[in-house]
């Protein structure tokens, strides 16, 4: 077989394109492989991993188009090629819908569309700001997807949305819900009374399911973005996001969840809270030892789970047994479980390794990792000591954000494109120290079309239990998804349970139980005496 | 800075979007029956921005 590389320079195509394009090509007669994609360290990596790393190649810059194409014994190379460079080459069009209408400026979208009260803006983050700016001026709401928007153009967007009353829901908000719409990554989730204010993605699908799986709804998600609690920043748009919830009349209660939020900020969200909103609130700041409850109005929960734990309670009724019967489980069927694993791992195999899709997940599970059995490796840690050298090479426990830009420069994120987790899920299962793998698959709009099943074929093929390679590491997996998302919380849960990954009703639980299996009696003890605060 | 101003009830009106950036998330609103529509300022990026906005209206 022949392998063909061609550099195309300065042309840019954005991530989903590349990831169909590459997916077209490998359909053609003759093709044996491809991958198309820009130039960045991490596609040039992938290219080699494959095999398809040509001289031409090594040369191309995060601004060059790679095509990289193994040609099948028999088929005419130049011929092939000819085909492959036509379909890239073609200009790309929107897809979905012969109704479709493309507008070229920001301004004749708004002449022609009247009522616009709401843009989505994922263009690259150095390209973001101008055109957000323009929106808000002409009076229009924003949720800025777009990371790296530098923090000034982030702080002068927000100053000027917040004396306006509109809001910009991000930079690098990956999630929202306004009046039941999903936007970004958001799950199909069923509407309700609790709103949530989140600065964390992942964190607010993760509720927002749970929630939706014991009967409660949301009211409203709104995502502000990891940056918006750095003291730089000061939590501006997170507090006139708890102003809205408060005049909501739809929400009756409030949920905050943050990442890593800085001290001071919280200090002033919750003055804000205490000052200005009269509903009960739960509040979720992974990472940061909750302030003292000066009113009682707000319960503090130390992880996703248990603040949907602590709604539940709130409501009380169908939605505290639905909690119990549908998504907790106690610390004895846990450590049961656990020590069953363990005999069947046996030998060697005593690490755990998180490959995690979900930012907020992945730092969940470094939380949870550091209170049972210390703290793990990362490329995104929680110290810096624990910061992992070569962000595809783990050691020791170690929890790996496939989503971090060093990852998704130039290529789709992995709740899109699985090319770059399945390879890692091979690689950390031919790890003979490797006892665990920890695994989220996010269903919902804009995640892949069958995310699930993407994995089951290499789960199936390394796990223990069903491997065609015989004792490999256990696979754990959280599906945060519900039975509406777009591809169904059944189906997806049955074809990664038939590849022998083990299932979890929570990413707290998975993490848990991994830790029990690979810390033995002294993370057993330890989750004894903090099972009321992590689960509680 | 100018003066603060109250948080308009996004919350209670029907949602019409624009969609700039990836077309994933404009697929993602119009399946949920969201009155959405694209624009793509990258397929021009040398268009004079009278010209687009021009083109826009002739189209």
């Amino acid at each position: 077989m022949s392998v063909v590389s061609v550099v195309k320079r300065n042309l840019f195509r954005d991530s989903i394109q590349l990831m169909r394009l590459s997916e077209d090509v490998k359909k053609l007669d003759g093709v044996d492989e491809a991958v198309v994609s820009m130039g960045t360290d991490t596609n040039r990596r992938l290219l080699k991993d494959l095999g398809l790393l040509g001289t031409e190649s090594k040369t191309a810059g995060d601004g060059d188009l790679i095509i990289a194409v193994r040609v099948l014994e028999g088929f005419d190379v130049e011929g092939v090629m000819t085909r492959v460079e036509q379909l890239v080459m073609t200009p790309p069009t929107p897809s979905g819908g012969t109704r479709t209408r493309v507008f070229h400026s920001v301004r004749s979208a708004l002449e022609a569309i009247t009522g616009t009260n709401l843009a989505v803006v994922s263009l690259p983050g150095k390209l973001a700001f101008e055109p957000t700016m323009e929106l808000l001026r002409s009076g229009v709401n924003v949720h800025l997807f777009s990371d790296h928007v530098p923090v000034d153009q982030e702080l002068e967007l927000k100053r000027y949305a917040s004396s306006k009353g509109l809001l910009v829901m991000g930079p690098g908000a990956g999630t929202a819900l306004v009046n039941g719409v999903g936007l970004g990554f958001a799950n199909s989730v069923r509407r309700g009374d609790v709103g949530i204010v989140a600065s964390a993605g992942t964190g607010i699908q993760e509720v927002s399911i749970m929630l939706d799986r014991i009967g409660l709804g949301v009211s409203a998600a709104l995502g502000v973005g990891g940056t918006d609690v750095s003291e730089r920043v000061g939590g501006l748009m997170m507090k006139d996001c708890l102003r809205l919830l408060e005049n909501d009349r739809k929400t009756r209660m409030i949920m905050i969840v943050a990442k890593t939020p800085k001290a001071k900020v919280i200090r002033e969200v919750l003055e804000r809270v205490e000052k200005g909103t009269s509903k009960p609130v739960v509040a979720c700041f992974l990472g940061l030892d909750p302030p003292k409850t000066r009113d009682g109005r707000v319960i503090y929960a130390k992880t996703l789970h248990s603040a949907v734990h602590a709604a539940a309670r709130i409501s009380g009724g169908e939605s505290e047994k639905q909690f119990d019967s549908g998504i907790s489980t106690g610390f004895e069927q846990l450590s049961k479980a656990a020590g069953r694993l363990r005999e069947g791992i046996g030998g060697t195999r005593r690490f755990a390794r998180g490959l995690y899709s979900g930012g907020t997940l992945a730092h969940e599970t470094l939380l949870i990792f550091r209170e049972l059995i210390g703290e793990a490796y990362s490329n995104t840690p929680l110290s810096d000591e624990f910061g992992l050298a070569d962000p595809n090479v783990s050691r020791g426990n170690s929890v790996v954000d496939l989503g971090d830009e060093s990852f998704t420069a130039g290529r789709a994120h992995p709740m899109i494109d699985p090319t770059l987790r399945k390879l890692r899920i091979a690689q950390e299962a031919s790890d003979p120290s490797v006892a665990i793998l920890l695994l989220d698959v996010v269903l919902g709009y804009g995640s892949s079309p069958d995310p699930g099943g993407a994995l089951a074929g290499v789960i199936e093929e390394n796990v223990l239990g069903s491997g065609k390679k015989g004792r490999g590491p256990v696979a754990m997996v959280h599906v945060c998804g519900t039975e509406s998302d777009p591809q169904s919380l059944t189906v997806q849960s049955k074809k990664l349970s038939s590849s022998g990954a083990l299932l979890f009703s929570s990413n707290a639980l998975l993490s848990a139980e991994a830790a029990l299996v690979v810390g033995g009696s002294s993370a057993s003890a330890r989750l004894k005496q903090k099972w009321g605060e992590l689960f509680g | 800075m100018a003066k603060k101003a109250a948080p308009q009830n996004l919350l209670g009106s029907e949602l019409v979007v624009l969609n700039l950036g990836l077309d994933i998330f404009r697929q993602a609103l119009e399946s949920q029956k969201v009155k959405c529509v694209q624009v793509d300022l990258t397929q021009a990026p040398k268009l004079d921005k009278r010209l687009a906005d021009a083109l826009d209206r002739l189209l």
